[in-house]
């Protein structure tokens, strides 16, 4: 295959490899103090990463709603769910900048109260307080992309990083990859005076369940877990022995987890969980949080399948629910059901495990 | 194979080839042909469908796709 020769060297202050939520968001940032900054997107940064098509959560910490004591939230999040959050630093850190996003992101146009006021659901145990925002985050690639447009950055869609390129003192000074818009890729050369690599986990680390595609799991496989760029180029990586175990619909590589307000339960209908027994909207099933190997589990020891359980919902919770598969971009679930003939309100869906690694590189 | 275009409606446009978050449709030669060059790598986020101005686009599933389900009979619900 033959690859294109670049006719000139992009020129840039602060080059960010990856336009997933992360790196939009940072080039928003840099370009708004005046930086000169340069995206390169593999995709297309209005729909790229694990924020392509939409979320629906947000976890965040507003203290006008949390209350002021930090330290009872922080050991809350750690105690109730999310066990990735093993990073305690990262977590506090995030946290306490959680309450200025939503913020930014409601003056940006991506709607953070799709009910008309600040609603937290799911993700939580039962009488405990709620931390994750309930949005409408179908949008928010495109806003994004805006915003940092309108701020001076440039993005540079379709083009592939391989490496960070270094001068002799060993100082990151640009970028090589290619461009694949064309059919003959064409080499890309960056030359800029830092460098931020924002290209998410390594998504499709271990094998997904699925026979036929291997290596599709949960979240949008497009992540490019680019750890690797960073440490070819001499940086020290955290995080990497952080697996993670998400969960989500078995055999169709979707989640969604509390975007479903359903009960998980055993195949006769009857929950199996001690979280909750019939389906809710405030809290969802913290059951796929807490201990989302339980599916493996009970597979293994024959008493599985394990199933999410809309069948008790109302149809008020199933059409909220059906609307927030399109705010957390999973309505695909929607219209496999649809294309199947599957009601949600009649049928259980199975549900399995899917081991990711979260690289925090 | 995941997506299918209606070529009645496509109007080769190229928007769906620009927006697929992994590359699967690709617009091809002087002709600008649609294609789906990739499907394999679908993952069936219905970006394309969804930006299509046209509405030319559906997903269809395949068998190595499929969601495992069970009914609940009415009278054994809780």
């Amino acid at each position: 295959m033959t690859v294109k020769k670049p006719e000139k060297i992009i020129k840039t202050d602060f080059l960010i490899i990856g336009g997933g939520i992360a790196g939009l968001e940072a080039a928003l940032t840099a370009a708004g103090l005046g930086v000169d900054v340069a995206v390169a997107e593999k995709a297309d940064t209005r729909r790229s990463g694990n924020g392509a098509n939409g979320n629906d959560h947000y976890m965040c910490y507003i203290p006008e709603i949390h209350g002021e004591d930090f330290n009872l939230v922080i050991r809350e999040i750690r105690e109730t769910m999310e066990g990735p959050w093993q990073d305690l630093d990262m977590l506090r850190y995030m946290m306490r900048r959680s309450h200025k996003i939503v913020q930014e992101w409601e003056g940006f146009g991506i709607n953070m109260r799709p009910t008309g006021e600040y609603r937290f659901e799911g993700h939580a145990m039962p009488g405990r307080q709620r931390y994750h925002l309930k949005y409408d985050g179908r949008n928010q690639k495109a806003v994004l992309t805006g915003e940092a447009l309108k701020r001076g950055a440039k993005i540079y869609n379709k083009v592939f990083v391989n490496d960070i390129l270094k001068n002799k003192e060993g100082r990151a000074v640009g970028a090589i990859g290619f461009s694949i818009k064309e059919d003959e890729p064409e080499v890309v050369l960056f030359q800029c005076k830092a460098v931020l690599v924002a290209t998410a986990q390594a998504m499709r680390l271990y094998l997904h369940g699925n026979p036929a595609y291997i290596f599709n799991t949960h979240s949008c496989p497009a992540a490019a877990g680019g750890a690797a760029i960073a440490y070819r180029a001499g940086a020290k990586l955290v995080n990497l022995d952080v697996p993670y175990i998400h969960a989500g619909v078995k055999g169709f590589h979707r989640s969604g987890k509390a975007t479903w307000i359903g009960v998980i339960s055993d195949i006769n209908g009857n929950s199996i969980s001690p979280f909750c027994d019939k389906p809710n909207r405030e809290t969802g099933d913290a059951m796929m949080d807490i201990w989302p190997g339980i599916f493996g589990e009970r597979l293994e020891k024959g008493t599985g399948p394990t199933y999410m359980n809309c069948t008790q919902c109302t149809p008020e919770d199933l059409a909220y629910q059906e609307k927030a598969f399109v705010s957390e971009g999973i309505d695909s679930i929607t219209d496999y059901c649809n294309q199947r003939g599957i009601d949600l309100s009649k049928t259980m869906v199975a549900e399995h495990m899917i081991i990711l690694w979260h690289s925090a590189g | 194979m995941p997506p299918i275009i209606d070529r009645t409606k496509c109007v080769q446009c190229g928007i769906c080839a620009q927006i697929c978050p992994l590359d699967v449709i690709r617009v091809k030669g002087e002709k600008k042909e649609i294609v789906v060059k990739y499907p394999y790598e679908c993952w069936h986020c219905l970006a394309c469908k969804k930006e299509c101005p046209q509405g030319a686009i559906h997903m269809r599933y395949p068998l190595s796709h499929m969601m495992y389900t069970m009914d609940v009979p009415a009278e054994e619900k809780q």
